[in-house]
């Protein structure tokens, strides 16, 4: 036996029997030959292990096996998390030091993640501070996954530390301002680490100091917006960032990309968790994002609101609840907010600034961040004020929006002081305009009684062409404000009115702008849901042209541009310009923001139901279930999203023949709408629709039945009679009767359904093939063949000239009628069963 | 249905047989591409080469399918063993008993597996799933590497890797200690791999 072999089988043995991994060099003792040969057997071991059929023997192994890179030596297995494992190593050649590697997961595309990382290394390689661990090398391992090689730091994670040893608060902010000082030095080196927190920040008791220790500089941005598999979908929220610490903009869609103060608020985050001892909002971002009336509330209110565990909180800090609280009262609390500001331009813009103020407070100087200004106190009045929550909700978003800087794309790219200072201005304004509008004493709020939002709109417009006419740009940002917020309630002819408006103003005053391109877009997507496309349209084009005519074809505002055309073109009928448009949408997203990030959730849905169209079934079902599982990870397992988006896979299933699976989507929806919805909700009856469809394809026909019943019920009572999807449901459980033998009702069923598809469809519309389906169904159920194959000849017709002789729904009248053909036995149709059977199998295959 | 996320799972296989012994051919469905071409495999290395010229493969596999619909509460009640252990148990009688009966030089068409005794409405689908079932042309080159190992490597690639079964369990089944049969199971795995490496089917992937 050579040499290789017996080792193999040494190293087979070691892994199999006591789950260890032998390392391939010190096995080969520097014989390039059985090196060689051996790691050709080890991979060969891997192959057989993946070929055989069950989920292999590595289950029962005690750990997993070490990574086996050439120079170092691999000791053992110090942690594992969402990105990957991490391992205490030994770095042998070119000089001998203890490492840590952080091994990633499989499923990143390795080369992009190599290349994004080579892009950083000389500004890594810069960075020389205390509390930086120093990232000395990234490769691949022999399996292809990334790696990185870094300093080892044996250390807790800082809230841990602070825990353990009981610091008190000032101790606390003490050990924060060095992890500040370590963050501005990666930040003046042109690295932003996007992934700070407690577990990256890891202290060390170093003569009775602790210091802190900021780990994976560089590596966040290495793995981010690269994915190459479903397999790590469900942990790119680990991967990219970690939700609870990540920016707001990192989950914005109007965000180009993500700057140093991101790093500000994750660090606001971690000094009111360090503060505090839990984090300022439970869940992530965009699940706050869809309640936009939540502030970020103050250090010393969280914990009076935290009953009896703020007593062991305030323990660990040294001190009872009330010290606490009066501790961070106040200047602290100002500190934390201002960190923690949803809209980093009002952040501090560095964290040598957030440093600065708590170094402020130690001397007992007065801070700069100061109490919430006018914009926070207009949030306030308006969330004291709003009448109902979801209208309310719509209201105070917009004039956040205003607040905050309006028009999204304010021109980062050229980012001049001089631009950023009458931003500012520009800010202040609309902020004290709106301030003024909504404090400046109401009788009826005088007496107690809140106006309606609609009241205070119409009250903030006539304002604004009465007393803002010499201030056009404060104008034209607060009509678009109104106007979307009379879009939201659904006013579109007001909307539009002064989405024109605004429009007009900034073609006039900053013809060349992304204002000018934003309020153009806004304007179309009013245009468009109001049904006026054609103006729409030529709004929207304009908007896209501008766009480009100003920034980079991969930014966000192009994907916003290109997914409006796309939805367009959806409107207008014209579907492969619309897949072309919205798959454009989704590959900026997805190359700037990442396959998982929140934002891309509808486009991927988007992106499905075009492909579905088209025909590629298997395409539009992976796109729907990576949208499914982000939207139930930011929007929680009973939004709405997430039983629309059910019910569209269990479609997709449905036509891919997968009737088992589609069963399950729709019972899914169903139960979320029944829960979410009123009981008579058009959308509860979609779903009854169709689950027993679904169901009666499953052969569940008892089931079928009673929740087909269930839907005509609904949409008899909601939509009448005389409702394209009355009439399908009617369709529906007609052809089910002719299976349950009640043939006679069934057909009175499918005639009501066909008279409301003629009636308003038309009679060329391809609705009536189903109806000549269904006929053809109940005719064989009776033993009529001839009128089954008419019926089928009929449907096939119709659906070659309205849907193409390519579409997947032609597949299923020609395999029947094929089957209908052979039962009737005419010699003369050998023929034509014969193209028929080609035909279906082409369409088989096809799927 | 309150937790929507578990629901998607792949519906438990006990579930799916109680369906398919009721009539529902979508579990039928399931459950033969869940479980078919696995047990075929299996079947087929049981065989062994010679037997597979004197026995249908599939028919055994139809057989074994049919008496596992038979003895489901059997399987229900059994607890320890993996559905795919308690098939291959199933599946190994079965091979003895065919093996036995045509051995006797029996060609008479009238006599074959005793599908009567099938529950009605599953017999037919059965039929026309189980000659769906074939085996790719990577598992005909794992199966023929698989068939050249000495026996005993075999037997306990076939019972860890096909069945399913746990070391102690496999221990108890040749009355052996658990570790003995991880060894023997690791030298296994070293000469299957040897075995496709040196028959260059194991390039690069």
């Amino acid at each position: 036996m050579s040499r290789a072999r017996e080792l193999f089988e040494r190293w087979v043995e070691a892994r199999v029997v006591d789950g260890r991994t032998l390392d391939l060099d010190t096995l080969a003792a520097g014989d390039a030959t059985t090196r060689r040969e051996l790691a050709h057997l080890i991979a060969g071991f891997r192959a057989v292990d993946e070929a055989l059929p069950s989920p292999s023997a590595l289950d029962e192994e005690p750990r997993r096996p070490p990574p086996s890179l050439e120079r170092y030596t691999v000791l053992e297995l110090l942690g594992e998390g969402g990105m990957g494992e991490v391992w205490a190593a030994e770095q042998v050649t070119p000089i001998r030091r203890p490492v840590a590697l952080k091994v990633i997961k499989k499923g990143l595309d390795t080369a992009q993640v190599m290349l994004r990382f080579e892009s950083e290394r000389q500004a890594l390689a810069a960075m020389d501070h205390p509390a930086i661990a120093k990232v000395f090398d990234a490769g691949v391992t022999d399996d292809g996954r990334p790696y990185f090689a870094m300093e080892r730091v044996d250390g807790e994670a800082i809230t841990v530390g602070c825990d353990r040893l009981g610091l008190s608060i000032r101790e606390r902010l003490e050990l924060f301002v060095k992890v500040c000082d370590g963050v501005q030095h990666a930040h003046q080196k042109g690295i932003i680490h996007r992934d700070l927190k407690p577990s990256n920040i890891l202290v060390r008791d170093e003569g009775g100091i602790l210091q802190p220790r900021i780990i994976d500089f560089g590596i966040a941005k290495a793995v981010s917006a690269d994915l190459a598999s479903d397999a790590t979908l469900t942990q790119l929220g680990q991967v990219v960032g970690t939700p609870a610490y990540m920016s707001p903009e990192q989950a914005d869609l109007e965000n180009l990309d993500v700057d140093t103060r991101s790093d500000v608020y994750s660090l606001g985050v971690l000094l009111f968790e360090l503060l505090v001892g839990v984090r300022p909002f439970a869940e992530s971002p965009l699940a706050r994002l869809a309640r936009t009336d939540e502030e970020p509330p103050t250090p010393s209110s969280k914990i009076s609101s935290l009953g009896d565990v703020a007593q062991g909180l305030a323990q660990s800090r040294g001190a009872d609840v009330s010290t606490i609280r009066r501790l961070l009262k106040g200047e602290l609390d100002w500190v934390a907010l201002k960190a923690l500001h949803p809209d980093r331009s009002q952040r501090y813009d560095s964290p040598a600034r957030l440093a600065e103020d708590l170094r402020r407070t130690f001397r007992d100087e007065p801070v700069l961040a100061g109490p919430p200004g006018a914009a926070y106190q207009v949030r306030k009045f308006i969330s004291r004020h709003r009448v109902g929550v979801g209208v309310g909700g719509a209201l105070v978003l917009a004039i956040a929006i205003a607040v905050g800087g309006l028009a999204h794309g304010l021109d980062r790219a050229l980012e001049a002081e001089q631009r950023a200072l009458a931003e500012s201005r520009l800010s202040q304004e609309v902020a004290d305009f709106l301030a003024d509008l909504f404090e400046r004493s109401d009788p009826k709020a005088e007496r107690g009684e809140s106006m309606s939002v609609r009241q205070l709109l119409d009250r903030g417009a006539r304002r604004i062409s009465e007393e803002l006419a010499d201030q056009p740009l404060v104008q034209a940002r607060l009509l678009l404000t109104m106007a979307r917020s009379y879009r939201g309630l659904g006013d579109y002819a007001e909307a539009r009115a002064l989405h024109e408006r605004a429009v007009e103003i900034l073609q006039r005053e900053e013809p060349e702008s992304l204002e000018l391109a934003q309020a153009s877009h806004d304007l179309a997507e009013t245009l468009i849901v109001s049904g006026a496309l054609d103006a729409g349209e030529a709004s929207a084009v304009e908007s896209l042209e501008l766009r480009r005519r100003l920034l980079p074809e991969q930014s966000l505002p192009m994907s916003e541009s290109y997914n409006q055309l796309g939805m367009l073109r959806w409107r207008q009928g014209r579907l492969e310009e619309a897949l072309e448009m919205q798959q454009k949408a989704l590959d900026i997203k997805e190359q700037l923001l990442g396959p998982a990030d929140g934002s891309i959730a509808k486009l991927l849905n988007n992106v499905a139901i075009l492909r579905w169209e088209a025909g590629d079934l298997a395409g539009a079902r992976e796109l729907m279930e990576r949208g499914l599982a982000i939207f139930e990870r930011d929007l929680g397992p009973r939004h709405p999203h997430v039983a629309s988006n059910l019910n569209n896979l269990g479609l997709v299933a449905d036509r891919d023949q997968d009737y088992a699976s589609s069963v399950v989507y729709h019972r899914r929806a169903l139960a979320i709408r029944e829960e979410i919805l009123d009981s008579l909700h058009p959308d509860i009856a979609e779903s009854l629709n169709n689950l027993g469809v679904s169901l009666m394809r499953s052969d569940e026909l008892d089931e079928a039945r009673r929740v087909l019943e269930r839907a005509v019920e609904i949409r008899l009572e909601v939509l009448g009679e005389s409702h394209v999807e009355t009439a399908s449901s009617l369709g529906n459980l007609g052809q089910l009767l002719g299976r349950l033998g009640e043939a006679e009702s069934g057909r009175g069923l499918v005639e009501r359904a066909r008279s409301v598809f003629s009636s308003t469809l038309g009679p060329d519309h391809h609705y009536l093939a189903f109806v000549h389906l269904w006929l053809a169904e109940l005719d064989d159920g009776e033993g009529d063949l001839d009128g089954a194959a008419r019926h089928l000849q009929r449907c096939r017709e119709i659906r070659q000239q309205q849907l193409g002789d390519d579409n997947p729904l032609l597949f299923d009248c020609v395999a029947p009628l094929a089957d209908v053909l052979r039962r009737r036995g005419e010699p003369a149709d050998a023929d034509e069963i014969r193209t028929l059977e080609a035909l279906a199998a082409e369409f088989a295959h096809g799927d | 249905m309150s937790e929507p996320r578990s629901t998607s799972e792949p519906r438990d296989e006990f579930e799916l047989i109680r369906e398919a012994k009721r009539g529902s051919n979508v579990a039928l469905d399931r459950l033969f591409r869940r479980y078919g071409s696995r047990l075929l495999g299996l079947i087929r290395l049981r065989m062994g080469p010679s037997l597979r010229r004197r026995l249908e493969s599939q028919d055994v596999l139809q057989s074994t399918m049919i008496k596992a619909f038979e003895r489901l509460e059997q399987f229900e009640g059994a607890g320890e063993t993996s559905l795919m252990g308690w098939l291959g148990a199933i599946a190994r009688n079965e091979i003895r008993d065919q093996a036995k009966f045509h051995g006797r030089g029996a060609r008479d068409a009238g006599c074959d597996v005793p599908l009567e005794v099938m529950v009605g409405a599953a017999a037919e689908p059965l039929r026309s799933e189980v000659s769906r079932i074939h085996l790719h042309d990577q598992a005909r080159r794992l199966e023929a590497a698989i068939e050249a190992l000495e026996e005993p490597h075999r037997e306990m690639i076939l019972l860890r890797r096909f069945e399913e079964l746990s070391f102690p369990q496999i221990g108890r089944l040749l009355g052996k200690s658990p570790d003995a049969c991880r060894m023997l199971y690791g030298r296994a795995m070293a000469a299957l791999t040897v075995r496709l490496s040196d028959g260059g089917e194991l390039g690069a992937r």
